[in-house]
């Protein structure tokens, strides 16, 4: 029999996540254990359409930032290798940023590609000057893959809610998920799952804690 | 919270009997679905949270307890909604459908295998899914979202599970989803009619076109080239789908417009020639004539689907020489093996009016051959191998002795149960008529 194998287009999702030092102990163990949930929700997702082939990078960021994941993998039989805090680690959000930006330039993203997905994960405040965190906001929007990308902040307790989060959001119908303890990242991160796979779109009017399930397929 | 969790108690809203809600089997957009346990049975559970337009649930709701008082159509792969389910603790709703046997995977994950089923299977699937389909539409009902999401199939013997389908309703009817982009009928994309019985048939064709090529069929060269990340030739994804299946939709194999060809490595490019003409004109009236014409004289029914793919298993053969499944219609021979290209040697065939029934092992000849629809997949006869026999064995299947008078030879008898070595002979069986011979350019042996 010839090939099967259908072409499917890369859904590039790129995590940036807070590994200051305020997210020891309960905090890092609770988005650890979230991400590898959301990441088999993502891949269970994939198997089932044909579509869109997820590729996930990840960004591990505290004073500096790095590469968690540089290359990125296929979600499908992905395992998560865990984030580690950075002791005493700053929460610098605009070298991510910028460190985001570098893989959304045209030269970089795949011309089939879907427009990726942005999720940033932090427990606290920007620490960076605010031009730096600018700065790297402005690298990303300045990119068409960027500006287009899916962008969303999950705010792990109370703190974290900012103007910064909705400033990378930068959309009005999207709100700042907020993870107010530890145990509902994992929620949280579920409803990004829904909305990475188009299954859930978020509306000006909704509650943040009961969020509505809207129809995924009717076009726009 | 509204979610439902494992160890809640749902009733059926019926009968009020209990309902223990087991672990979350799945999570789409609409819902998700749960293991669920009712009198000692295991069922699934599909359960709503509240839809923040109220109508729109309303709707949804008044639509499945229709569905549920209408009962589940008389055919096997529909995974029904069997009653209501209410729980005290959540706002929402829910229903109770049979548990879909573990043997069926998703129709994605059987494009993806990386082997994929022989010929007699995907012939299989197509006829188990044409005929669920033809039940739905001949009681006027339409599914109106088949997409891969909804269609289970086990590759071992081609069943098929639909699932979903608390979007069905009267053809006509309102509805309250337009279906799966990708699967959209173009008058349902631009907005100027609603899901109907003829855009679930165009469905159905794009549907077999994955089955039987493995890609889209309008996605090609022209769609290709509609991505690009520049500012000024940007396009988002509703705009290409619009585009591309809506407005100027081309088929990739459209016989004369050729701006939309498939992409050099897309599997379709392989698929395709390995089909015979009358099969691969399916498709291409499916999408020339049925982009435009969303009348039944574009949109084939199931009627006209079901004759191909019977007709497309008569003819599946060996290539001589390098032993790939290949077709052999013999009002198309001169052909190439697709895999060695040599013109494969032609078959034996079993001519019966109507019908010419190529004889490798595996092939059936049944109760439709000899124009009884009443016994259409009675088996009357079945083609084996045997080392100790060269050559196509004819197994009578029937409760009657057949006559036969081989070429050259004496008339025989071949008892029931017994075999025939197959050759040219006139063949009396079932009370008809029918010949073996070689196809055209076959050569006695």
């Amino acid at each position: 029999m010839p090939g099967g194998g259908i072409s499917r287009r890369p859904l590039h999702v790129i995590i940036l996540a807070d590994c200051s030092g305020s997210m020891t102990g309960e905090k890092i163990e609770a988005l650890n254990f979230a991400i590898a949930q959301m990441l088999q929700h993502l891949s269970a997702w994939e198997e089932e359409q044909e579509r869109a082939q997820i590729l996930v990078r990840a960004i591990a960021f505290a004073t500096e930032p790095r590469w968690h994941i540089q290359e990125p993998v296929p979600v499908v039989g992905m395992r998560w290798s865990a984030l580690a805090v950075v002791p005493q680690g700053r929460t610098n959000m605009g070298p991510a940023f910028q460190l985001a930006a570098s893989v959304l330039g045209q030269g970089e993203m795949p011309r089939r590609a879907f427009s990726p997905a942005l999720l940033l994960i932090t427990d606290g405040l920007p620490s960076d000057r605010q031009a730096d965190f600018d700065a790297g906001l402005d690298a990303i929007m300045s990119q068409r893959a960027g500006h287009d990308a899916l962008r969303m902040a999950v705010a792990i307790g109370k703190d974290a809610r900012s103007e910064a989060l909705k400033r990378f959001i930068a959309d009005p119908k999207v709100p700042v998920l907020v993870a107010g303890q530890a145990d509902q990242i994992t929620d949280q991160l579920r409803l990004v799952t829904l909305a990475v796979t188009g299954a859930w779109s978020f509306a000006a009017d909704q509650d943040e804690r009961s969020l509505a399930v809207d129809d995924p397929d009717r076009p726009v | 919270m509204n979610k439902l969790r494992t160890g809640d108690t749902a009733r059926l809203e019926s009968s009020g009997e209990i309902v223990h809600v087991g672990k979350q089997l799945a999570e789409g957009g609409q819902g998700a679905v749960y293991l669920a346990e009712l009198n000692g049975q295991q069922f699934a559970l599909k359960w709503y949270e509240p839809l923040r337009n109220a109508r729109m649930a309303e709707q949804f709701a008044a639509n499945i307890t229709r569905l549920i008082a209408r009962g589940k159509p008389q055919h096997r792969a529909f995974v029904w909604p069997i009653d209501m389910v209410v729980c005290p603790e959540r706002d929402g709703f829910g229903y109770v459908m049979p548990l879909m046997d573990p043997k069926f995977r998703s129709f994605a994950q059987l494009l993806k295998a990386s082997e994929v089923p022989g010929f007699w299977t995907l012939i299989q699937i197509g006829i188990n899914l044409v005929d669920a389909f033809a039940v739905l539409h001949t009681s006027g009902l339409c599914y109106r979202d088949i997409s891969f999401g909804n269609v289970y199939v086990d590759p071992d013997s081609g069943d098929v599970a639909v699932i979903d389908n608390d979007n069905v309703g009267p053809n006509g009817g309102e509805s309250t989803v337009l279906g799966t982009a990708q699967f959209m009928a173009p008058e349902v994309i631009r907005g100027e009619r609603p899901p109907s019985i003829e855009s679930d048939l165009y469905s159905l064709a794009i549907f077999l076109f994955f089955l039987f090529c493995f890609g889209h069929p309008l996605e090609g060269e022209a769609v290709e080239a509609s991505y690009s990340w520049e500012d000024d030739k940007r396009l988002t994804e509703p705009e290409i789908l619009l585009k591309h299946y809506g407005r100027e939709p081309i088929f990739i194999f459209d016989p004369v417009n050729d701006a939309n060809r498939p992409l050099q490595n897309a599997p379709a490019r392989n698929w395709w020639g390995i089909y015979p003409q009358f099969f691969r004109n399916l498709f291409i009236r499916s999408f020339t004539t049925g982009l435009t014409d969303s009348s039944l004289t574009g949109r084939l029914a199931e009627g006209m689907w079901r004759r191909g793919l019977y007709r497309l298993r008569d003819c599946i053969w060996q290539c001589g020489n390098c032993g790939a499944s290949i077709f052999h219609d013999p009002d198309d021979a001169g052909y190439r093996c697709w895999s060695c290209g040599t013109i494969p040697r032609p078959p034996l065939l079993l001519v019966t009016p109507g019908h010419a029934l190529v004889l490798t092992t595996g092939a059936i000849l049944t109760g439709r051959h000899l124009k009884w629809p009443e016994a259409a997949d009675q088996v009357l006869a079945e083609v084996e191998a045997d080392p100790r026999y060269p050559g196509a064995l004819l197994r009578n299947r029937t409760e009657e002795i057949w006559t036969v008078n081989p070429v050259g030879e004496e008339t025989k008898e071949v008892k029931p149960g017994h075999r025939l070595l197959a050759r040219p002979m006139a063949i009396e069986l079932a009370g008809k008529q029918a010949v073996i011979r070689y196809a055209p350019g076959g050569e006695g042996r």
